[in-house]
């Protein structure tokens, strides 16, 4: 009989894409296809980001319509304490619907991908209703460490953070006592001593959490897999001067940074394709201050937001990726889409970007949140005569979804083993 | 001359009829049971008869009915509708007065109830060219006392005391201060404000050496009935879920005041402590509208946690010292451990290096561990007397407070003067044979070093255990020690003085 895996994230890509969901809902679709685990997919719905709310009278889980091995759950987004991680009040979210659906799935290993409106007690749940069951969460940024949206990223400079402690957090928030912030990380790691192994994509993301107090050896590094993009990589010919940049559009991901150094290029700025999203989403000044460099920034084409599936082909039409963000990232998929697609990239000198990106070897480096450092990567970029061609040949080859479910699955089985090998003993 | 009216009776309350006798004059009460037929002949409306029956009467005549009405609240009992009578009586018949005259005023800053005939009252009066020779508090049923030669006189017009009233009064609003000089009288308006803890803890600064002596004759008195007013509060268990040990190794007593949300967090400590399984953990909520909502947060927490808990409250309001006494009480364990609901263990195995302590000396009759801030830094390793260099006053503070938790000296363990509440367990015994918390003090530290003298009377120590850490987080809305501070120092000195000044010496 098939093994069963639970994956259960914050959010379904059929709701809202997002990085993380659109990764996890992959993998789960790859397990299925192309492996000998039974996969179920539980992702957390309802209102703000679905209009609708729980169908049924009586339960909080019901099968997304029309997939025979998908789930929805739905807490009430009203209850959930972002500082905490957890529902305020409904508790019985996890002591009766997700216990009765633990219960009733019986899964041999469940797998969090994110707890983010879930809430880091349900794997307190699963770990008290099926107490043999191995545990897994990946980390797709630093949120059981950093308040600020798991950016790490100080909240009155946006200058990076490179330690979380109950009094550095009170300074980002001085309406919150740093006893607050002694509680949430108590609070958070006691939920997550309950993991068994942790997934991180990148070794950015390993250290810091290791540096939190997580045992290293519970951290497995495994990049995310990607599912083949079609094949639109083509090489494009000389000037190789058109710039790209891909994903949210919001105060981290470094877009004013970009369209400062534009400006400080003046007539040399060469050509910007923005297929940025959610910049509708983001706070009214910082709206106002996109929008007014975009007006001020001349060669700027708004390309609109980019479906996943067509990164490839849109990103056919650039010559470079451009990923200028000011957080540490764990390890951005645009990165592997511009791989994928055989484009260098021009990143941030910090975290998972500088870690994915080898400055001279596959891309350049520019020090981070710096929009004279960018304007001299990309003067660099587009005069230097044969360097798009020599860093298009260092690009490795894209870790493949199939690649990485092996790892995956590798985890799965060894973590049952030493769990049968406990039982025995 | 009198006008003639044919108003001859009113109803005070439901209760009570008012009569004017046709031969006197006078105005009597007579219960409604033996109204006499025809008593309520020219029956009229409260204020109308009043009015009519006492025009003429010179101040002091209508001032001895109001008292005569305002005794009618001890021996009927002030019913609802016999004191809004009162206050009408009051109203018609008091002597009013300006409310500011030519540099003359009143006013009171702060007026509470202590019970339900005694008070307490700040404030101020003032007369630029004579001196104030009466102040009286006029209460919203009519009754009047005189406060100017009993309350603390503080110096430029100020003033501030107990009082008592010698019949019953239930009303917030409507009191009124008068203040008389030769130049005049003035009046004030005063209403009971709320939280009277706050103003009488506050108020021990007014008088620092005690000259006036307000904190012995009106504070501490104050202080001391609402402590006894405390004490007469109950508990009642709500709820005991799981399977507790049977004979539990320790009682885990835990006060909750405001934040119930911290049981979460604590159980989430706990959950991973295997030394819990033979602890038995008690909470007690300090506050009974706040039952409730422990309630239902303690049975949802026990589906997700699975640990056994019981649940009890205070029937009346209370404070952290009242509940760690009343939960003590339901205490089952030979050990006894007062938690604070905003202390979180550093690492599992604590319970166990205070219990190996408290076992390994049989002198001891209670250990406090190494508290730290959130930070990492020491709140507290134990409790210190010390002598102020400036102002020679003794006051208890914390040991090694703000140094690295890894100093030499705090990883000492050593003889205690004294420990907090936060986190102390006690030989249960002593502790009752000791006569347990004295409750009075307002402050957790002064409670813990009163209990240290008296088990060291007992011939019993206290220790300090550096292996057992736990933070102790004071910022999440605890009361700020500065407040009660002074007037437990001055308790604490009242009882102890003579021994500590020998300790210290």
């Amino acid at each position: 009989m098939a093994k069963r895996v639970l994956q259960v994230c914050h959010n379904h890509p059929r709701v809202r894409p997002g990085g993380a969901e659109v990764y996890a809902h992959e993998l789960h679709r790859h397990l299925r296809r192309d492996s000998e685990w039974e996969p179920t997919f539980l992702a957390r719905s309802g209102p703000p980001h679905s209009p609708a709310g729980a169908p049924h009278e009586g339960t909080r889980i019901s099968p997304v319509e029309g997939v025979a091995d998908e789930y929805m759950l739905y807490p009430e987004d009203h209850d959930f304490d972002w500082m905490f991680g957890t529902m305020r009040r409904r508790k019985d979210l996890y002591t009766e619907d997700l216990r009765r659906f633990l219960l009733a799935l019986r899964p041999d290993v469940v797998h969090f991908q994110h707890t983010l409106f879930v809430g880091y007690d349900a794997i307190r749940e699963v770990r008290r209703t099926l107490p043999g069951v191995p545990i897994l969460y990946t980390l797709h940024e630093f949120l059981p460490i950093c308040h600020n949206k798991g950016q790490m990223v100080r909240t009155f400079d946006r200058s990076l953070c490179e330690e979380a402690s109950p009094r550095r957090c009170a300074e980002c928030f001085p309406g919150i006592a740093a006893d607050e912030f002694l509680l949430r990380q108590r609070f958070i790691r006691a939920q997550l001593d309950l993991v068994d192994l942790f997934i991180a994509p990148s070794a950015t993301v390993r250290e810091r959490f290791a540096e939190w107090g997580i045992p290293r050896e519970r951290i497995l590094l495994e990049d995310y897999g990607r599912v083949p993009a079609p094949p639109a990589a083509t090489a494009r010919p000389a000037p190789h001067d058109v710039l790209g940049i891909f994903g949210q559009v919001n105060p981290y991901k470094g877009v004013d940074v970009l369209l400062r150094a534009l400006q400080a290029l003046g007539p040399e700025a060469p050509p910007l394709r923005l297929h940025g999203a959610n910049l509708d989403l983001q706070e009214h000044s910082f709206r106002n201050e996109i929008c007014a460099l975009l007006a001020s920034t001349p060669n700027v084409t708004d390309a609109g937001a980019y479906p996943p599936e067509r990164a490839g082909e849109m990103m056919a039409a650039v010559d470079w990726v451009v990923v200028p963000s000011i957080w540490w990232e764990n390890s951005p998929l645009v990165i592997q889409e511009a791989f994928a697609a055989g484009r260098p990239v021009i990143c941030s000198d910090v975290g998972g970007m500088a870690e994915k990106v080898h400055d001279g070897a596959n891309g350049l480096h520019f020090r981070v949140g710096d929009p004279e450092s960018l304007a001299a990567a990309i003067r660099r970029a587009t005069t230097a005569p044969g360097l798009w061609g020599r860093l298009r040949e260092g690009i490795p080859p894209v870790h493949s979804m199939a690649e990485h479910a092996t790892a995956i699955t590798a985890a799965y089985e060894s973590l049952l083993a030493s769990r049968a090998a406990e039982a025995v003993a | 001359m009198r006008p003639p009216t044919d108003s001859r009776a009113a109803w005070l309350c439901e209760e009570v009829l008012l009569v004017r006798e046709r031969d006197t004059d006078r105005i009597v009460p007579v219960p409604a049971s033996s109204a006499r037929a025809g008593a309520e002949e020219g029956l009229t409306d409260l204020a109308t008869f009043l009015r009519e029956g006492a025009a003429g009467w010179d101040a002091g005549t209508r001032t001895r009915l109001l008292d005569h009405l305002a005794s009618l609240g001890a021996s009927l009992g002030l019913s609802p509708g016999l004191g809004e009578g009162l206050r009408q009586a009051r109203e018609v018949l008091r002597e009013r007065h300006p409310l500011a005259g030519p540099g003359r005023g009143v006013a009171v800053k702060r007026l509470h109830r202590i019970d339900e005939r005694s008070f307490y009252a700040r404030g101020r009066c003032w007369d630029r060219q004579a001196p104030i020779v009466a102040l009286a508090a006029v209460t919203p049923e009519g009754e009047r006392v005189e406060l100017w030669d009993s309350v603390s006189q503080l110096g430029e017009g100020a003033f501030a005391g107990r009082f008592e009233t010698a019949f019953p009064t239930c009303a917030s609003e409507g009191w009124v201060f008068e203040a008389r000089s030769e130049g005049g009288s003035v009046e004030a308006p005063a209403a009971v404000m709320p939280d009277p803890l706050r103003t009488l803890f506050a108020d021990v600064a007014l008088d620092p050496t005690g000259v006036t002596g307000l904190c012995e004759g009106h504070l501490h008195p104050a202080l001391s009935r609402l402590a006894e007013l405390r004490r007469g509060t109950g508990i009642e268990e709500l709820f005991a879920v799981g399977d507790a040990p049977r004979a539990p190794a320790v009682s885990i007593v835990v006060p909750l005041l405001r934040r119930v949300d911290l049981i979460e967090h604590q159980l989430a400590q706990f959950a991973v402590d295997p030394e819990l399984a033979d602890c038995e953990l008690v909470y007690v909520v300090a506050e009974p509208d706040q039952a409730e909502p422990a309630r239902e947060l303690a049975t949802e927490l026990y589906g997700l946690y699975g640990l056994p808990l019981r649940l009890a409250a205070l029937t009346g309001p209370g404070d952290l010292p009242l509940a760690c006494e009343r939960g003590a009480a339901l205490a089952r364990a030979p050990r006894l451990l007062f938690l604070g609901s905003d202390v979180l263990p550093d690492r599992p195995g604590w319970v166990g290096a205070l219990a190996a302590a408290l076992d390994a000396d049989p002198v001891l009759a209670a250990v406090a561990p190494k508290l730290l801030f959130a930070d990492g830094a020491i709140d507290q390793a134990g409790l210190e007397w010390e002598q102020a260099a400036a102002s020679g006053e003794r006051r208890l503070r914390a040991r090694l407070r703000g140094m690295r938790r890894e100093l030499a000296a705090a990883e000492e363990a050593r003889e205690l003067e004294a420990a907090s509440l936060a986190c102390l367990l006690l030989d249960a015994a002593a502790y009752e044979a000791a006569g347990g918390l004295r409750g009075d003090y307002g402050l957790a530290g002064y409670e813990g070093s009163d209990l240290a003298r008296r088990l060291a009377a007992a011939g019993r120590g206290l220790a300090y255990v550096p292996t057992a850490e736990l933070f102790r987080l004071e910022g999440l809305g605890a009361e700020p020690e500065r407040l009660a501070e002074p007037y437990a120092r001055w308790l604490h000195g009242r009882r102890w003085a003579g021994e500590l000044a020998e300790a210290i010496a």
